[in-house]
């Protein structure tokens, strides 16, 4: 049994051999190649695949930023525009037209993931007068309810202020939303 | 204890079983103080869909979605500043019908709306059981 293993170790250094003498001789040459060539190195560096570096993001970096346009698409130009203005309104800080507006959304429902009291705000969502009960966002088609009060039924809630979800059904369905520069 | 002792104080959920006057008195006299009295029947109110249901009617809202968040919003979404009522009151009939988890969560919805309306309109909103 010893004497097997031996024999074992003895033939793998013997196949190793061969092996580790062309590495011994090929490393100086290879490094002298990356050196003289950068374009060289520069492509062996996207095979490296390094380590993702994690920064430490401050709360304070964090924002919502304005932008241009919303995945998923929502087939209504008009909700579009007012998000999108919304959002903007969002970025700067206010002022907000409502009391409720920037209060904490306390997701009761749990239906956004649950997060400790204050991480969720909310934003009424006001949008043009005769605005379709019916709406396409993604794909999917919502029914809205009659629109009732000054604010309406539609808000925007910031999760952590920068992620955005859309309301439109009173809280009982949230979209996540992409705002594109 | 009169019902405008009760609304007096502090709590925004005020127990008034064991009291002397009626829902229907206690409303008269609210709304002789200048207060919007709402009188809810939780008689037939199972859970939190049928609740909703009764406040919509009391409220005389056309719609609000069913969802505690949607409540919530409602609540502190009353025309407050359209109206110069002096205070807000639920008076909640039948009060012991109510599903105890249905009654917790509309209890917190009540103090929170409350706490809001006072800080944002300067009026009071509570709840009156029955």
């Amino acid at each position: 049994m010893t004497l097997n293993s031996k024999r074992v170790s003895l033939l793998g250094s013997l196949v190793l051999l061969p092996f580790l003498l062309v590495s011994a001789f090929a490393a100086p040459s290879a490094v002298g190649q990356l050196a003289l060539q950068p374009a060289a190195a520069a492509a062996l560096d996207s095979f490296a695949a390094p380590e993702p570096v994690l920064i430490p993001l401050l709360p304070e970096a964090k924002a919502v930023y304005p932008g241009t346009s919303i995945l998923p698409v929502i087939e209504d130009r008009g909700r579009v525009d007012a998000i999108l203005k919304l959002v903007a309104l969002i970025s700067r800080g206010g002022p907000y037209p409502f009391s409720q507006d920037a209060t904490t959304f306390k997701n009761k429902e749990g239906l956004l993931p649950a997060m400790q009291l204050g991480f969720y705000k909310e934003y009424t969502l006001i949008v043009p007068r005769n605005s379709s009960r019916e709406l396409v966002i993604g794909g999917v088609l919502y029914h809205l309810p009659p629109s009732y009060g000054v604010r309406g039924c539609e808000r925007l809630v910031v999760g952590g202020n920068e992620i955005v979800y859309y309301s439109p059904t009173h809280y009982k369905d949230f979209i996540r939303l992409t705002v594109l520069p | 204890m009169d019902v405008l002792e009760l609304v007096a104080g502090e709590a925004p959920v005020a127990d008034a079983r064991g009291l002397s006057f009626s829902p229907a008195a206690a409303a008269a006299a609210l709304r002789g103080a200048g207060w919007l009295a709402l009188r809810v029947d939780c008689a037939a109110v199972g859970g939190k869909e049928a609740l909703f249901a009764a406040f919509a009617s009391a409220l005389g809202r056309e719609y609000f979605a069913s969802n505690w968040d949607a409540f919530d919003d409602a609540l502190t979404s009353l025309p407050y500043d359209e109206t110069s009522a002096s205070g807000y009151a639920f008076l909640m009939e039948n009060y012991a019908s109510l599903p105890a988890e249905t009654a917790g969560m509309f209890e917190c919805s009540v103090k929170d709306a409350a706490a809001s309306v006072l800080s944002n309109h300067g009026r009071p909103l509570k709840a009156l059981l029955f």
